[in-house]
């Protein structure tokens, strides 16, 4: 099931809202797994059961940890765990691929059924594994409860495209939270900017860049407007999902961490990893780069470990050799960065630092779209680079504009943290607390808005999945 | 602060139930904006529960069911044309003067485009051989796009696409062969430069050619058909009496009617009665009602078999036989050929299922003329589109 449709919408969520608030609270955590399954098992039931085995296995492994004081017998159960995960992940997500290589290396017919993709297999297993990992490390304390671990894992808002949430940022929660009004009433804010944001926005800027993606044969005008479009579309997609997931976790008294900080915003390549996907960076940062010894090791060891988290970081969006790419491009530029573009980026205007990074960012995007053949990609980047346009490009571009302009100007205006101003700034100024209200309601009666104007574009839309449903 | 924040969640939350509640509640079948069959919500069946394709059909459902379906596609419609000034909007681009167009086509690979209409000109000439073989005269009449020969309407953005009709009608000309007589109806249907909307040849809301308009094509269709038969009858505007209507045109009503639009031509009948009698149904081939499908022929039907005689019930044999081949381009053409032939069966193969092709037919009913019309709106041609309309899909 997808946020964004009418049936999530206008059926599931005042259905799960209406029993959630009306039942008992010790029945709301079954009432929230009990949906969250139906949510996930929606789009394919044949997988719920997979996700359900992948998390119980995770649960024994973390009672087995926890029930031994023998270091090498928690070392065992903890990396069986691990390659348990990683082994699903990797047959699911990169059998076919592998296939496909090793027929296309060494000219062999090896023949494999076309593997299906999980929904957000990437993500769940990500979340399962730290938590294993986690009482392994004595970080948090085990989970006796099946069915809590189940809901930490399976809580609909996150499970299928994020953000990662740690067992620690829930833990309590899980347990014992209290349903306080504020929270719902901030929850439904960020769902319906959230909500906003997929349907105008990225849907809009979306259709325009698969229009010039799809183009046999683009020039640098085309090109240039199709990567920028994407670069908004990604942006808009991936933290609209984020938004909606915060959103409905804190309706539901769940408190997850931030996954976005205006990214597009950022000083540098490093910056902006800062910025994006931060639950992702994180994972990795505190699963395997610190694990590797991390900075601390010298600056040889430094780069290959960063080099380790970047290739992985590209394999884990998917099993396309663009993917592997894009990771090492980041590689590249986060370890010039480090070596000596940092230091000539301090002392430039703030102007071209912005420029840098958006550059290095959205051609990085390109990358990350051409999942359909490198060909494709060097095409595409050629195109960009070249500085050639054809007669009818800009007559093509002017067409697109007319249609999709509108949304590019608004993804560029809503890339930078104008609405975090506003509130802050109309938070400081109004001291009387009937203008605080008045302000407060003004702002509640534009969210209705921007969500009854969303509806009217959802209803005029076709399926639009989230993009990294398919990770 | 509180009850303001419970007021909001209390809106949010009535709001999504309300609609919930009488989406479930809908029972929709067709959606007139969008031209469509609605999906309807299956019967309950818990043994399903775990089959996607239920889930999915439920899922269609409620959002083909969504409660003010219509009345919110006019709202969003509205919002986009006449708040944000939109001038593209879904499928539709808004010109000067109300004037109504399909979006653009654009092409990026001339080499293909080039091959796909030589692929084109292929099959019409391999089955226009098999017409003239029959003994009748196979006319290939190409209608353009509204864009192209309306062009001096269309809004700033818009591509102009005379170059890539220009050059799809000078390929097709130097592949076909001789069996087949061609008719580009550009020359035809453009109106002098300057021309006002209101002289234009296509209805300013829709894509189809308008009665003044096909009337230019039937004289010049009528034009070949006298070099065989000279006595045959040809219809003036003059034979007409004609009414002015606002016209429910598929543009406008993509657009959920945001564009007001002018009253034009729509509704026609013929000054002295005609005496024909229409095997397939019973009827008018000129009609009442405010959109070009009913004001000519009734309807897209898959076969449309009408027989003119002097009484009402006998054909005058010294009159030629035509058989038609197209979509709703040819609703109006058809309604004027009754009045100039014997029998006029008129196919269309977006419903005709037979499986039998143009040939079959011309071999079994023995026409004099055959009349090839492989046009859409949404493209300047179609591969797809040129083997359907002859029956070979």
């Amino acid at each position: 099931m997808v946020f964004s449709s009418a049936i999530f919408v206008f059926g599931f969520l005042p259905l799960l809202l209406g029993l959630y608030f009306l039942a008992a609270p010790k029945c709301r955590n079954y009432i929230l797994l009990a949906f969250s399954l139906v949510f996930y098992g929606w789009g394919g039931p044949a997988y719920l059961i997979l996700m359900v085995a992948v998390v119980m296995g995770d649960y024994v492994f973390a009672l087995l940890i926890s029930m031994t004081e023998r270091e090498r017998l928690r070392k065992l159960w903890v990396v069986l765990a691990v390659l348990g995960n990683l082994g699903c992940l990797g047959y699911y997500k990169y059998t076919n691929f592998l296939v496909e290589n090793i027929n296309g290396i060494f000219g062999t017919s090896i023949q494999v059924a076309k593997i299906l993709l999980p929904i957000g297999i990437s993500f769940f297993t990500f979340q399962a594994m730290s938590y294993v990992i986690d009482v392994y490390r004595r970080d948090v304390a085990v989970q006796k409860n099946p069915f809590y671990v189940m809901l930490y894992v399976a809580l609909f808002p996150q499970l299928v495209a994020g953000p990662i949430v740690r067992y620690k940022t829930v833990e309590e929660e899980i347990i014992s939270r209290k349903i306080r009004v504020d929270d719902v009433a901030d929850g439904l804010e960020r769902f319906i900017i959230g909500f906003g944001k997929k349907i105008i926005i990225a849907n809009n800027t979306g259709a325009m860049a698969d229009l010039i993606f799809a183009m046999p044969a683009v020039d640098a005008p085309l090109a240039w407007a199709g990567a920028i479009a994407y670069t908004l579309q990604i942006y808009f997609d991936f933290s609209a999902y984020s938004d909606m997931a915060i959103g409905l976790g804190r309706i539901f008294g769940f408190h997850f961490d931030e996954n976005f900080n205006f990214p597009y915003v950022s000083r540098s390549v490093g910056d902006f990893w800062r910025r994006w996907h931060i639950s992702l960076t994180t994972w990795f940062r505190d699963y395997v780069y610190i694990p590797l010894g991390g900075n601390r090791k010298g600056q040889p060891r430094m780069y290959f470990n960063m080099f380790v988290i970047w290739a992985l970081t590209g394999i884990w969006h998917g099993a396309e050799w663009n993917f592997i790419l894009w990771g090492l491009y980041y590689f590249i530029f986060q370890g010039a960065e480090k070596l000596f573009l940092g230091r000539i980026l301090e002392r430039i205007p703030r102007l071209f630092q912005h420029a840098y990074t958006l550059l290095v960012v959205t051609f990085g995007w390109v990358i990350f779209r051409c999942d359909d053949g490198l060909g494709h990609l060097a095409r595409y980047g050629k195109a960009m680079f070249s500085f050639q346009a054809r007669d009818r490009s800009m007559e093509i571009l002017s067409g697109y504009l007319a249609k999709y302009g509108i949304y590019l100007v608004l993804g560029i205006i809503l890339s930078i943290p104008i609405y975090r101003h506003v509130k802050g700034f109309l938070a400081g100024r109004l001291e009387h607390p009937a203008a605080r209200t008045l302000a407060a309601g003004c702002g509640y009666l534009a969210l209705l808005a921007v969500f009854y104007v969303s509806v009217l574009y959802l209803v005029n839309s076709t399926y639009n999945p989230f993009i990294y449903f398919r990770f | 602060m509180r009850y303001m924040k419970s007021a909001f969640v209390a809106c949010f939350v009535c709001f999504i139930a309300f609609v919930g509640l009488s989406t479930i509640a809908g029972r929709n079948d067709w959606s007139p904006t969008e031209g469509r069959t609605l999906n309807q919500f299956p019967g309950l069946a818990y043994s399903r529960l775990g089959d996607v394709a239920y889930l999915n059909k439920i899922t269609n459902a409620f959002s083909d069911q969504i409660s003010g379906r219509e009345r919110k596609i006019a709202l969003y419609n509205d919002m986009m044309v006449n708040v944000l000034g939109q001038k593209w909007v879904g499928s539709v681009a808004v010109g000067k003067e109300k004037q109504l167009y399909q979006e653009p086509e654009v092409i990026t690979d001339e080499k293909a485009y080039e091959r796909e209409v030589i692929r084109c000109a292929e099959i019409v000439n391999r089955e226009a051989a098999k017409v003239v073989k029959s003994g009748a005269r196979f006319i290939y009449i190409n209608y353009p796009r509204k864009d192209v020969a309306v062009n001096e309407f269309l809004p700033d953005f818009y591509l102009d696409s005379r170059k890539d009709y220009e050059k799809y009608i000078s390929i097709m000309k130097s592949h076909l062969s001789e069996d087949v007589t061609f008719i580009d109806a550009y020359d035809i249907l453009k109106t002098p430069k300057g021309s006002s909307a209101s002289e234009q040849r296509y209805y300013s809301n829709d894509h189809h050619v308008n009665f003044q308009g096909q009337m230019l094509i039937y004289q010049k269709l009528m034009s070949l058909v006298q070099e065989e038969f000279p006595d045959v009858r040809v219809c003036q505007l003059s034979d007409f009496h004609m009414e002015e209507s606002v016209v429910n045109g598929s543009f406008n009503r993509r657009l959920g009617y945001a564009v007001s639009s002018r009253e034009e031509v729509l509704q026609v009948q013929p000054k002295e009665p005609w005496n024909y009698v229409r095997k397939d149904r019973k009827t008018a081939i000129f009609g009442r009602g405010k959109d070009y499908a009913r004001a000519f022929m009734g309807g897209d039907f898959a076969n449309t078999v009408v027989v003119a005689s002097k009484d009402g019930k006998k054909g005058n044999s010294a009159l030629p036989k035509i058989f038609i081949s197209g979509s709703s381009y040819t609703n109006s053409l058809e309604a004027l050929c009754v009045g100039s032939f014997r029998s006029m069966h008129s196919v269309d193969y977006r419903s005709n299922k037979s499986g039998k092709t143009v040939a079959d037919y011309v071999e079994k009913e023995k026409p004099d003329y055959v009349v090839y019309i492989p046009n859409q709106s949404d493209r300047h041609f179609s591969y797809e589109m040129f083997q359907l309309h002859l029956g070979l899909k």
